[in-house]
């Protein structure tokens, strides 16, 4: 198949987008070493090089909550200040350089519109956390490297593919019920439909598809189904999408034109918690082989194959299911194969088993014991030796685990 | 009726036990002078908190001295304890009588300096009091027991005990710092 109109648009637009924007490219992504392994929103770096004033949202959505820098890489030439705003969410944040470095802005603060900035005059590449939520994942980098994004980007045919074939969403669907890890490709199509509404994540809470490909220039349409409450579409953190409001009506529409090259994450804000959730790739492979091997392959995870430990699993958890079956019919095997009238104590005894023995005919007592002549003198020991245990236990919880601990006094 | 001998001995003793039991409470709360959580800290806006506009100490948390005793004060927020968390550890003399005054600038905390008996809740709007004496120099844990968000695991810290003697030069080499660093502002102005 010779390329399509929309393709050759759409390698055109993502070339020109590139010239434009300047995504930072492969082979000039800084090696941050694992910096943002745990950083969700991070998705490469953003290349603002050459512009003066560069502004990072502090409290942007990620990493579960409010809890990111957006963008969270960013590259810029030396001698540009660095704003980092806040935007009231997530609790307080601060902005402080990972180790030694130039970055502190202080005590975490909270309130929306804080500023801090600093400008970055030396090359280098500057990582830093918000000290509070580190551990969640907010961190962020900036790269001060000199050149600009003008010409020196624009070559290389590697970059007009956009997104790889199987992008990594950085846990997005996780918890998506209907996402089975394929990204449906529509680079073929002018405009493609997602349903609103659709059956998923235990309800009419999911996007169908979840994650489309399409190329540059496409118009995608959302239609709302009318199940499962008032659903909307906006995206995730700092985003072109936005629907509005929440609406349930079926057959509203709400349309976009992705223009630029990337990922578009998207959610339904009431729905997001149960997973209503979704992505547009923009851009992508343009041979169709690529697309269509990836379809093939999420075909074939389609029936159920068992490994090795898996069989040992279920095989277990059937046997244990069957196993009073199993031993009813072993005991029956064992009663039918033994004759009647054998009978020891402690038998089980059956309707068909052996006749009850009568019980021993009550004798009279040897000795007749007066009320204080009966000692129960092992009674007795086993009663103090209580009161010893509990005196013990007493002493050493109140006097040696308590008392002897630094206590609150007053 | 007629009651046994060896039973009038073993419910004499477990009578004595219990009169055992209240007087070791009375005890340490009498004699010891173990205490309780009250809310002598009163209230505080948790806004206040955040924005670090109360106009108390608890703008600027740390260890301070009011009439002669060791005032800390702490903060808990998502997810730290300010002063506590990471290389801000409590710092408090060994053998002195330590108040904490701890309070929250969002969502429930807990304040538990692992291995003593400091406990307590820390509730956003309140300021929990609770007064202390270390008298052996180490390092305790410090922990947030109440689950508080996402992180909440990762929310702890340490409260160094330090002897009295090293703690004031500590206090004066702080103080001299921060005077330091005014005088080196006040010079580049």
């Amino acid at each position: 198949m010779a390329l399509s109109r929309r393709q050759f648009v759409g390698a055109a637009a993502g070339t020109a987008a590139l010239a434009a924007t300047g995504t930072a490219t492969a082979q000039e992504e800084p090696d941050y070493g694992g910096w943002f392994d745990d950083v969700s929103n991070y998705d490469g770096t953003v290349d603002q090089r050459g512009q003066d004033t560069v502004t990072i949202t502090v409290g942007a959505q990620g990493n579960n909550g409010a809890f990111a820098f957006d963008p969270p890489a960013v590259m810029v030439s030396p001698g540009t200040e660095v704003v980092w705003e806040w935007n009231g969410e997530g609790g307080g944040h601060n902005v402080v350089s990972d180790g030694d470095g130039p970055l502190d802005s202080g005590d975490p603060v909270s309130e929306a519109g804080t500023t801090y900035s600093h400008t970055f005059e030396s090359e280098g590449m500057f990582k830093y956390v918000c000290v509070p939520h580190e551990a969640l994942g907010m961190k962020g980098a900036v790269v001060v490297r000199s050149g600009g994004s003008g010409g020196g980007d624009s070559d290389g045919g590697g970059q007009q593919q956009g997104p790889p074939a199987n992008p990594d969403y950085g846990g997005w669907f996780d918890d998506v019920s209907n996402y089975d890890g394929t990204t449906v490709d529509r680079t073929d199509a002018d405009s493609v439909e997602i349903s609103v509404g659709a059956q998923g994540n235990n309800g009419a809470f999911a996007f169908d598809p979840p994650a489309v490909r399409v190329t540059p220039g496409t118009e995608v349409t959302w239609t709302w189904t009318g199940e499962g409450g008032g659903h909307n579409v906006v995206s995730d953190g700092d985003g072109p999408l936005d629907s509005g409001d929440p609406v349930s009506e079926a057959g509203t529409t709400y349309s976009y034109t992705f223009e630029e090259m990337g990922v578009y994450k998207y959610v339904c804000v009431p729905h997001e918690s149960l997973g209503m959730k979704g992505a547009v790739v923009v851009g992508g492979p343009l041979d169709g082989g690529s697309g269509g091997s990836g379809g093939g392959s999420g075909q074939e995870g389609g029936g159920i194959e068992l490994s090795g430990p898996q069989w040992l699993l279920s095989g277990s958890v059937l046997l244990a299911f069957f196993s009073p079956l199993l031993f009813a019919f072993a005991m029956r095997r064992r009663q039918s194969g033994r004759p009647p009238q054998t009978s020891e104590g402690g038998e089980l005894r059956r309707a068909t088993g052996p006749e009850p023995v009568e019980e021993a005919a009550e004798t009279e007592p040897a000795v007749e014991l007066g009320h204080d002549e009966y000692d129960p003198k092992g009674t007795a020991a086993l009663v103090a030796f209580y009161f010893v245990l509990i005196g013990l236990l007493w002493v050493f919880m109140y006097f040696v685990e308590f008392l002897g601990r630094v206590s609150i006094i007053g | 009726m007629q009651v046994h001998r060896f039973e009038k001995v073993w419910l004499g003793a477990a009578i004595l036990l219990i009169v055992g039991f209240i007087a070791t409470i009375a005890y340490g709360s009498v004699g010891v002078g173990v205490g309780m959580v009250g809310d002598s800290g009163g209230q505080i806006s948790a806004e206040a908190v955040q924005n670090g506009n109360t106009g108390t100490q608890f703008d600027d948390p740390g260890v301070v001295k009011e009439d002669g005793q060791y005032v800390v004060y702490v903060v808990a927020r998502q997810f730290q304890f300010s002063p506590g968390t990471g290389d801000t550890p409590i710092r408090v003399p060994a053998g002195e009588n330590v108040t904490f005054r701890v309070t929250s600038a969002d969502v429930v905390h807990g304040f538990s300096v692992v291995e003593t008996n400091i406990n307590t809740m820390v509730i956003p709007g309140q300021v929990s009091e609770v007064s202390a004496r270390f008298n052996e120099p180490g390092t305790y844990g410090l922990i947030c027991h109440e689950y508080c968000g996402a992180a909440h695991h990762t929310m702890g810290g340490s409260v160094e005990v330090v002897p009295p003697e090293e703690y004031d030069m500590q206090q004066e080499n702080i103080d001299q710092s921060a005077d330091d660093a005014q005088a080196q502002e006040e010079a580049d102005q």
